[in-house]
Formats: structure tokens, C-alpha cells, sequence
């Protein structure tokens, strides 16, 4: 036989045209967005500086105090100034994205994770288990995130382990619930009623029908939480429940420099516009892959 | 009756609604002979649809057995159900929502392959798709493709080989056609019937549509709310309907020709009475023109009227 096939293809060509269209088409649609665009290029930039910075400077100059240079102001030496002990603020920032990004992402993936198996296990069995899951999951959403986080870190004690761990677990109702409402939508479609005439073993039928069909709302709310876990993170470590001195996070860098804040206000311009504009890339993403992914698009 | 493959016995499933116990299915004995095709007829909502899933245990009964070669699969756990899963499977009726829209035509195909464990390796896997591509009539280039780039009865010729992938004794074909346009319909049900000559498979064939039952099967089932009110062979249905109820659903079919335009039409009048908590006796009764007193008070059994043709009707009781 043959290897061409009816439009003159060869098989192997025609696997690998297709086998890429449905990621290929969503990530076309998020490039074609300006501001996602400019979120997913902030973002790189950030990771690859702040992995970067670990090889080129040593951690000793990012916390060693040398105060006969402190609070110095913006110069080709000092790019965004010294700060209050003489330390270079712009290489603490650079280094403190690493700390925010590592406690966002990790914290985000936890809690999917986490949410996602108690929110698919309430869709998809219902009925009691459904009904005592969600009560507590409504018990711990009723308390707002962030001074549940406090709460948390008040009990377990200040350091980044804890402080992710009490970001994470104050963030799993969310991630819970939309899980179990994607899940809800899907479980009673007809695939998924043939998958089970087909002999597939429920975990089969959770992971390989019913989630791939409800990612499109999870990846949006994962994107959009990230920027919200690091501004949380922040704040935390900004009241001094969360990462400590010297340790160059944002929020302790802001804390730091909100003592000078009247003389020398870029020791809390620059922070600040480090939190915010990874904030706010983060939500360009999600906003821009939320449009991606809406299937009334194709 | 030899060569029984599927036989059910007193059948029940009721469902809990706020307004009290809604009989969707209510005591139904049909058999199904191996090779052979039962066709199951009734409006919508007279549960044939909930019949086809409790054959195949894809909804729990209420009560009753479902005898697979003499043996009650309801007996049976999730493993041993696994097993016997292989004999029946299920083509649905919207090859629009029963396809996964997020996997390719060869995943799909080859998923009760791969989760009943019936291929060692992916070659194995791809030869056997392709064979199952080949037998339900779908071109090698759609392979790799997703079920929204494909057209209604393409999707269902995926449905088909889904369904035939584990070599099944036993399909139920839940309304397959009527999604279709007609030109696809006969070629889907031609491809039905030549699988069933060549396989020996056989159907339990739900569906509203007179036209395609007569085309498909041997016997036929008529159900109103919940019931089997007339068994009968498909001759004897079109010559000879008894129960007033199937001879409604014949006079209703259009007849393409002007002579028989003043034909005296039978038509039922009245709602379909609530399928919540039915009192006993005839269902058909309050809309049944030969209605009488004797309708009430008791359900009424499958009486055999001549070989192979059973009605549930008072009017041919003995």
C-alpha cells in the first residue's frame, strides 16, 4: 500500500499539521492581544532577570549593609538608588521578584491542585459528599482571604514555607469552587455517559473527559490568582507576617523604605511599581487568555 | 424463543421528583434475540431512552433483572460489570454532544480500547483503529481531525466504531438517526444493518420515527408512559395494529398521495396524562376513544393476541 493519502499528504505530515491546531489556535488568539502581549513580555523579562541576577551578583552584596553609601540617588552605579543600609535597591528588587513569583506560582499550583481535587470529587459524586464538602469550603470562604492568611502565619510563624502554605490554603475555596462547577456542567454530557458505557474507571473519566473540558475557566482564574497571591504575599511580608528582613522580598522592601518615604519617595516608588506592574501583567494575561479560550470565538 | 441475549424481567426504574415518584419506566419485559433487531417506539418521554441506559446499567433500576445470557448483570460489581460492559455498548443520539470535543477522531475511537485494556501497544492500537475506520466507512485523513471539524454523520460513523471497537454481541442504539438529515439517516442505518449481517450484533433500537423501525427491525415495541402496550412482529405492525394507541401513531404517518386525502384520520386528543405517581389501570384511558370503566383500577398485562403479537388492551382480553 501506498503511503499517500487522499489529499496527496503523507501521513506524517498530516499528524503533525493537525495535531497542534488546538494549541496553536488559542495561543494565535492571546498574541493577537496587545496588553497579553505586553503582560507575557513583562513577565519574561522578570523571570529571566531575577534567575539571571542569582549568577551575576553575589546574595552577600544584595543584603550586606554599607552605609556610607545609603540612600544615595538614581546613578549609572545605583540604578533605582541605595537604600536606608546602602544597599543596591535595584538588584533587591530583581532578586525580590524571585521570591514573589516563586511564592505566587507555587502557591497558585498548590491551591489548583489542591481545590481542584476537593472541588471535582464535590462535582462529581454530588449529593452528601457534596453537600459536607461545600459547607466547609462556604465556612472558609466566608472569611476573607488575606486575614485568613494572617490567622494562618499567626499561627505557624512568619518565614516563605509558611507564608506559601497560608496563601495556599487560604485560596483553595476559590480554586474548589469553580472546579466543581466546570465539573458539574461536564459530568453530564454524553461523552461522558459514553466513556462510562466504554468501561472507563472514574479517575479515566475525571481526567481524561471531564477536566480537559473545563480547563479553558481554570487556567483564566489560575492567571488572574497569581497576580493576587503576590500582592497578598506582599502585604503580609509588608506588616511584617510574611517574609523577614533582610530577606529582599517587595513587601519588606517597602516596609524599609517607608521610613524615608518623605525624603527619598523612590525607595517606595520603585517597589511599588514592581508590585503592581507584575499585578497587572499577570491580569493582562488572564484577561487575554480568557478571551482566547472562549469557545464562541472558533 | 431460542438465542435470547438480552431479556429483561419486570423492569423498574421510578425517579424521586418533589411531586412524588415519576415512573419513567414501569415494569417492561422485551427480549432481544442475538443478531436480531427489537425496535422500541413512543413519543418523547415514555421512557425509551431510560430503558436503553438500564439495559446497560448506565442508570441503576429501581427493581426488575436484566438477564445477559441468563445472568443478571445488576448482580454483578463494578469489575465484574467491566467485563460485561464488553459485550454491550451504546450509540447515542446526538453525535454532537456524545463525541469529546477535546480529543481526535483516532483517541476517540480507541478509548474503550485503552480502557478496557485491549491493545498491548500503540501500533496494535493504530491498526486496529484504522480497521474500525475502514469498516464504518471514515477516510484515513480524518484520523487526526476533531469532532467539530466534521459533519453530523461522519460524527456518527466515529459513534459506530466507538461502539463496535470492543466487538459487542449487543448495541443500543438510542434514537441514532434523528439528528440527521435523511439522506444520512439511510446511510447510517444501512451501515447499521450490513454490521449487524456481517457481525451477527444485535439492536435495541429506540426511536420515534415509524418510518426508520420499519426499515431496521424484526419486532417491535410500542411504550406509552413508561409501559410496553404492544409487542409485535414489523409485518403484523403495519397490517394489523391492535392497541388504540398504535393505531393512532400509523394513522398519523402522512401518506404521500392526494386519493387518500379524505381517508378518515384517527387522531388522540387530550395531553399525555402525568407520568408522577400514575394510578393503576390503562394509562392510554383518558385519551382512548374505547375507554370504559373495565380501564381502571388494575394495571393490564401483555396478552399474547396470535403467535408473536401481544397487546396490553382490554379490548382483546380473554
Amino acid at each position: 500500500m501506498s503511503k499517500k493519502l487522499y489529499d496527496g499528504l503523507e501521513s506524517k505530515e498530516i499528524n503533525r499539521i493537525k495535531k497542534k491546531s488546538q494549541v496553536q489556535f488559542v495561543l494565535s488568539h492571546l498574541f493577537k492581544n496587545r496588553l497579553a502581549v505586553a503582560g507575557i513580555l513583562f513577565l519574561s523579562i522578570m523571570i529571566i532577570s531575577s534567575i539571571a541576577i542569582g549568577f551575576l551578583v553575589d546574595y552577600k552584596v544584595i543584603v550586606k549593609h554599607d552605609l556610607r553609601n545609603k540612600l544615595l540617588g538614581v546613578s549609572a552605579r545605583y540604578w533605582f538608588g541605595t537604600d536606608g543600609f546602602g544597599r543596591n535597591l535595584f538588584y533587591r528588587i530583581i532578586y525580590g521578584a524571585r521570591i514573589s513569583l516563586m511564592i505566587g506560582f507555587v502557591s497558585v499550583a498548590g491551591s489548583t491542585v489542591l481545590g481542584g481535587t476537593i472541588g471535582s470529587i464535590a462535582g462529581y459524586y454530588g449529593g452528601k459528599l457534596d453537600i459536607i464538602i461545600m459547607r466547609f469550603i462556604d465556612i472558609q470562604m466566608a472569611i476573607p482571604s488575606t486575614l485568613f492568611a494572617i490567622c494562618i502565619v499567626s499561627v505557624l510563624g512568619t518565614g516563605i514555607t509558611n507564608l506559601l502554605l497560608a496563601i495556599m490554603i487560604a485560596d483553595i475555596p476559590q480554586f474548589a469552587l469553580i472546579f466543581r462547577s466546570s465539573v458539574m456542567s461536564v459530568k453530564n454530557s454524553e461523552f461522558v455517559e459514553a466513556a462510562r458505557s466504554n468501561g472507563c474507571s472514574t479517575y479515566r473519566i475525571i481526567f481524561r473527559h471531564i477536566l480537559p473540558n473545563c480547563m479553558g475557566p481554570i487556567i483564566v482564574q489560575a492567571t488572574l490568582n497569581l497576580g493576587g497571591v503576590i500582592l497578598t504575599a506582599a502585604s503580609l511580608s509588608f506588616i511584617g507576617l510574611g517574609v523577614m528582613p533582610p530577606t529582599p522580598e517587595w513587601g519588606v522592601i517597602l516596609t524599609e523604605g517607608q521610613e524615608y518615604m518623605r525624603d527619598f519617595p523612590t525607595l517606595v516608588i520603585f517597589p511599588g511599581l514592581a508590585i503592581m506592574l507584575t499585578v497587572l501583567a499577570c491580569n493582562f494575561i488572564g484577561d487575554g487568555l480568557r478571551d482566547a479560550l472562549d469557545p464562541k470565538l472558533k | 424463543m431460542e438465542n435470547v441475549l438480552i431479556k429483561t424481567v419486570d423492569l423498574k426504574k421510578y425517579f424521586k421528583t418533589p411531586k412524588g415518584l415519576l415512573h419513567a419506566v414501569d415494569g417492561v419485559n422485551i427480549t432481544v434475540e442475538s443478531g436480531k433487531t427489537l425496535g422500541v417506539v413512543g413519543e418523547s418521554g415514555c421512557g425509551k431512552s431510560t430503558l436503553g441506559r438500564l439495559v446497560l446499567r448506565l442508570i441503576e433500576p429501581t427493581s426488575g433483572e436484566v438477564l445477559l445470557k441468563d445472568q443478571n448483570i445488576l448482580k454483578y460489581n463494578s469489575r465484574e460489570m467491566k467485563k460485561y460492559r464488553l459485550h454491550m455498548q451504546m450509540i447515542f443520539q446526538d453525535p454532537y454532544a456524545s463525541l469529546n470535543p477535546r480529543m481526535s477522531v483516532t483517541d476517540i475511537i480507541a478509548e474503550p480500547l485503552i480502557a478496557n485494556n485491549l491493545c498491548k501497544n500503540q501500533k496494535e492500537k493504530n491498526e486496529k483503529v484504522k480497521e474500525l475506520m475502514d469498516i464504518v466507512g471514515l477516510a484515513q485523513r480524518y484520523s487526526n481531525s476533531y469532532p467539530h471539524e466534521l459533519d453530523g454523520g461522519r460524527r456518527q460513523r466515529i459513534g459506530v466504531a466507538r461502539a463496535l471497537a470492543v466487538d459487542p454481541d449487543f448495541i443500543v442504539c438510542d434514537e441514532p438517526v434523528s439528528a440527521l438529515d435523511v439522506s444520512i439517516q439511510a446511510q447510517i442505518l444501512n451501515l447499521l444493518m450490513d454490521l449487524q449481517d456481517q457481525q451477527k450484533i444485535a439492536y435495541l433500537f429506540i426511536t420515534h420515527d415509524l418510518s426508520v423501525v420499519k426499515h431496521i427491525s424484526q419486532t417491535i415495541v410500542i411504550m406509552y408512559l413508561g409501559q410496553c402496550i404492544e409487542e409485535v412482529s414489523n409485518k403484523e405492525l403495519f397490517h394489523n395494529p391492535l392497541h388504540p394507541y398504535t393505531q393512532a401513531l400509523l394513522s398519523a404517518i402522512p401518506i404521500p398521495d392526494l386519493s387518500s386525502r379524505k381517508h378518515p384520520r384517527y387522531i388522540i386528543k387530550g395531553e399525555v396524562t402525568s407520568p408522577i405517581e400514575p394510578e393503576p389501570g390503562c394509562r392510554f384511558r383518558t385519551r382512548c376513544p374505547h375507554a370504559t370503566t373495565s380501564c381502571i383500577g388494575r394495571d393490564i398485562p401483555l396478552f399474547e393476541v396470535e403467535k408473536n403479537h401481544k397487546v396490553a388492551c382490554v379490548l382483546f382480553e380473554r
